[in-house]
């Protein structure tokens, strides 16, 4: 963390009593500005990002603001479905809060949408696919250019297995099945 | 954005006079210092709309920093480097929708015109972590 923003912050909270209005100041801090940021990264205009979260472009402008203190937790998902992201809500120790609230810069609040995630590359070039209409030889150049895809597959039942038919992943750590 | 702060006669920052010899409360102290904390550490586009909303007067913001006392002071981006710096020109609040001092913008306009002509009268502000207490 940047020397001035921990004299400026860390001070605040050796106090108990104030130290919950420093994590709550960061927080909106945080919200405000990861979301006008992720917005930015998509290249949104706050109608757009309205548009796309049920909202008044006025309320998506107030949002963007870092003393917004009417946060719902409904808002909050409807903006995370907009920008195709999950939400996360945690209890964390001052510590771990201070490290990653705290980091307010545009590389630490953007994130892939899931069509760009990493985690889910193979779904990416899907998607490529079938909206720029490309030829098969080049989406198979893609696909080769990429990691193995996370796929879904039914795979038969085994001796020992506790699964019947349900779906599993592949490519990640399979199911622990077969005990004793 | 780097932050600066005017220098007084004695050449000390004035930020101590301008934001922290504010008697707040701890809402306000933390608004207040997370904001400075925030404007440390963002891009221009991220902070105006965000951190830094404009006024009538060319170049001059208003930073909001809201408890019981509503804080808002003025400042202006640059002057020299109006993409990476601001720099805190007046101290004011708002009440009751009305600015304390009524005059904050027009203030803080007229030392912008100074200080462009003079940027020996501001330096970078560094927190100092007694004072941000």
């Amino acid at each position: 963390m940047d020397e001035n923003v921990k004299a400026l912050l860390i001070p605040g909270f050796e106090d108990p009593e104030t130290r919950q209005q420093y994590a709550a100041s960061l927080l909106y801090a945080h919200i405000a500005l990861q979301i006008k940021t992720l917005r930015q990264q998509r290249g949104w205009s706050q109608t757009k990002l309205a548009e796309l979260a049920g909202k008044h472009q006025s309320q998506i402008s107030e949002m963007e603001s870092i003393d917004f203190s009417s946060w719902k937790i409904s808002t909050l998902m409807k903006l995370a479905e907009a920008f195709d992201l999950a939400l996360t809500v945690s209890f964390e120790s001052f510590g771990t809060f201070l490290d990653e609230a705290a980091s307010l810069g545009r590389d630490a609040l953007e994130r892939p949408s899931f069509a760009d995630d990493p985690a889910f590359r193979g779904k990416a070039k899907k998607r490529v696919v079938l909206e720029s209409g490309s030829s098969a030889q080049s989406s198979f150049e893609t696909a080769q250019a990429l990691p193995a895809p996370l796929e879904f597959r039914k795979r038969p039942n085994q001796i020992g297995s506790v699964s019947t038919s349900d779906d599993f992943l592949v490519g990640t750590n399979p199911p622990r099945v077969g005990h004793g | 954005m780097i932050p600066y702060e005017l220098l007084t006669r004695k050449q000390d920052g004035a930020m101590e006079g301008l934001l922290t010899d504010w008697r707040l409360e701890a809402r306000e102290r933390a608004a207040l210092n997370v904001m400075l904390a925030v404007l440390f550490q963002v891009d221009v586009n991220m902070a105006v709309g965000s951190v830094l909303y404009k006024e009538k007067q060319p170049g001059i913001y208003y930073a909001k920093a809201t408890g019981k006392i509503q804080l808002r002071p003025r400042l202006c981006r640059g002057p020299m480097r109006p993409n990476d710096e601001v720099t805190f020109l007046v101290r004011a609040e708002e009440r009751g929708g009305d600015t304390i001092p009524a005059d904050a913008a027009d203030r803080a306009a007229g030392i912008m015109k100074e200080i462009a002509k003079d940027d020996s009268r501001r330096r970078r502000y560094r927190p100092d972590p007694l004072r941000a207490k």
